[in-house]
């Protein structure tokens, strides 16, 4: 293979002028986390709520936690990501539509939503399932002692299902963040976006993603140790 | 879930070795219920009024009727998958009943204008598994329905947990987990959280089937005080002995019915039906 190594092409001037291609790697990372973190906050909220809709005994609240699920889960991201960026605007009332065009940042808020319904589809499963495997009686007993539905949720079933449902819900959040890479598409300068620009300027190709892989497989380890540390603090004593 | 094997010491024995064996009474000396509203004798506090319920088309409950007076403990038996579970979920709305009417204390249970969270806080409930919750120390467990439902200042709500906890024999174990505690320690402090609610009936769903036969006794001693308390009681069990100790009544169920409803001693002396026969010399030969 006819290739010329060179590992010291990070300390180069990019040509973008905003320093090296190392500081473009690391602010393409610093976009990745901030993106994968708002999006999952979204994710989190949405997604309990719509995993909480499928168990209530109501057929209305099942049927929207339902379709939610089946749209967002089933479209796959990158349709839904061109949908948001370059459908939606069109779709609003045009007043709407061109401010949302215009909007600084516009692929970074639009990563954000988009990821964040994307990934709460999941998440929503996921607290279904942790819902669904607690025994019936704890239910019962919640509504038995005079908790409103709510109540039930917020002080019974909730804490004890985020609990059963933390190693998946970790795998999620580091599927969240892998995700953030479909944003480049939109041209979010993200740090898939930001190696493949770097192999454009410099044809460092090798370099560039070699160095990208390294910074992906260091957040994931973060979040797995934050995650392991996380699951030891919420063990209740005594439980298996 | 539960059931690793605790020695459980009886009353009034200190428990061997402090540290390993932290110290379980057993019930203590004291009262149980409090603040019950004081109301004539003889007063109805659960009125059951021919309901009946159906899954689908498959009726659970036929035509059921029966009154539970204030103070008074009604045995309900019968074969399994007679309903028994049924009819008294009915009693706090936690199943929902087609038919019929159950009154609780003077208020509806089938009744849209009925606040049912405020019924429920004011009927204590005990589950064959305890249901207590797992992430929520046994201090939680006991106070936090107190704080949230009945608005309780913290304090107050400790205290009456606290209290009840060592009437039942267990105020060494507040800070614990209920995977810490045995199924007859756990079940205890089921019936305490229940108590704390001061309820003004008290329903339980086979309290002591899902326990080893030796922790059977420190439950059964809670309820057998409970009743002395003159505490309105429904009770599911199989325990014939606890229904011959304390039972005013004992109301026998077969297939979603209520065949028999009798004195204690009606009931033991002369069952009338043959289907209450034939199930009382079942259960009385174990
Ligand atoms: N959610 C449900 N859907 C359909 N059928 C049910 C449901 N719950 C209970 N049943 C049926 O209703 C009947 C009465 O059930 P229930 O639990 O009240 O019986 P039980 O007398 O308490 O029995 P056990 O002694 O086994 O606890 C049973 O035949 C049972 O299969
Ligand atoms: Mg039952």
């Amino acid at each position: 293979m006819n290739y010329n190594w060179n590992w010291s092409i990070f300390f180069d001037q990019s040509p973008e002028g905003t320093g090296t291609y190392a500081d473009m790697l690391l602010s393409g990372l610093q976009w990745t986390i901030v993106t994968a973190l708002c999006a999952w906050v979204i994710a989190f909220f949405l997604g309990s709520l719509v995993g909480v809709l499928r168990t209530l005994p109501s057929k209305t609240a099942n049927a929207i936690g339902t379709t939610y699920v089946e749209i967002f889960r089933n479209v796959p991201l990158l349709v839904q990501m061109f949908l948001w960026y370059f459908v939606l605007p069109e779709v609003l009332p045009r007043q709407l539509g061109d401010a949302v065009k215009q909007m600084p940042d516009a692929p970074f808020y639009t990563a954000v939503v988009c990821l964040g319904f994307f990934t709460a589809s999941r998440v929503a499963e996921q607290v279904r399932a942790g819902i669904q495997a607690l025994p019936r009686g704890q239910r019962m007993a919640g509504t038995a002692m005079g908790f409103t539905t709510y109540q039930t949720y917020r002080y019974v079933l909730l804490p004890n299902a985020y609990r059963i449902i933390l190693p998946p819900l970790t795998s999620e959040f580091l599927n969240n963040l892998k995700n953030t890479s479909v944003a480049l598409t939109i041209g979010l300068l993200e740090l898939t976006g930001r190696a493949r620009s770097m192999q454009e300027f410099s044809f460092q190709v090798f370099e560039a993603f070699t160095a990208a892989t390294i910074l992906y497989v260091l957040i994931n380890l973060v979040v797995v140790v934050a995650a392991t540390f996380l699951e030891r603090a919420v063990a209740i004593p005594g439980q298996r | 879930m539960t059931s690793s094997p605790m020695p459980a010491p009886t009353a009034g024995q200190p428990a061997v070795d402090a540290d390993h064996a932290p110290k379980d009474a057993g019930l203590q000396p004291g009262s149980l219920v409090s603040g019950l509203p004081k109301a004539a004798p003889g007063e109805t506090m659960i009125a059951i009024d021919a309901i009946s319920k159906w899954y689908g088309e498959f009726q659970v409950l036929t035509n059921c009727t029966t009154k539970v007076a204030k103070g008074e403990v009604v045995v309900v038996c019968g074969p399994s998958g007679s309903g028994k579970s049924t009819l008294i979920k009915c009693v706090n709305a936690l199943e929902p009943f087609q038919k019929g009417q159950i009154t609780v204390a003077g208020t509806k249970v089938l009744d849209k204008s009925t606040n049912l969270p405020k019924l429920r806080s004011r009927v204590g409930m005990v589950f064959q598994h305890f249901e207590l919750f797992p992430h929520l120390t046994i201090t939680e467990n006991l106070t936090i329905a107190q704080r949230k439902v009945l608005k309780r200042d913290g304090e107050d709500a400790k205290k009456r947990g606290l209290d009840l906890l060592a009437r039942v024999g267990l105020g060494a174990h507040a800070h614990k987990y209920p995977g810490q505690l045995s199924g007859g320690q756990q079940q205890r402090v089921a019936i305490a959280r229940a108590l704390a609610m001061n309820p003004v009936v008290m329903l339980f769903d086979e309290p002591t089937s899902a326990l080893d036969p030796e922790m059977v006794g420190e439950v059964l001693d809670v309820m057998v005080e409970l009743a002395k308390e003159g505490m309105t009681m429904m009770v599911v069990t199989h325990e014939m002995g606890f229904a011959r100790k304390v039972a005013d009544r004992v109301i026998f169920m077969d297939r979603g019915e209520i065949v028999e409803d009798a004195t204690k001693d009606e009931f033991f002396g002369s069952p009338r039906s043959e289907r209450a026969q034939t199930f009382l010399s079942k259960i009385l030969q174990h």
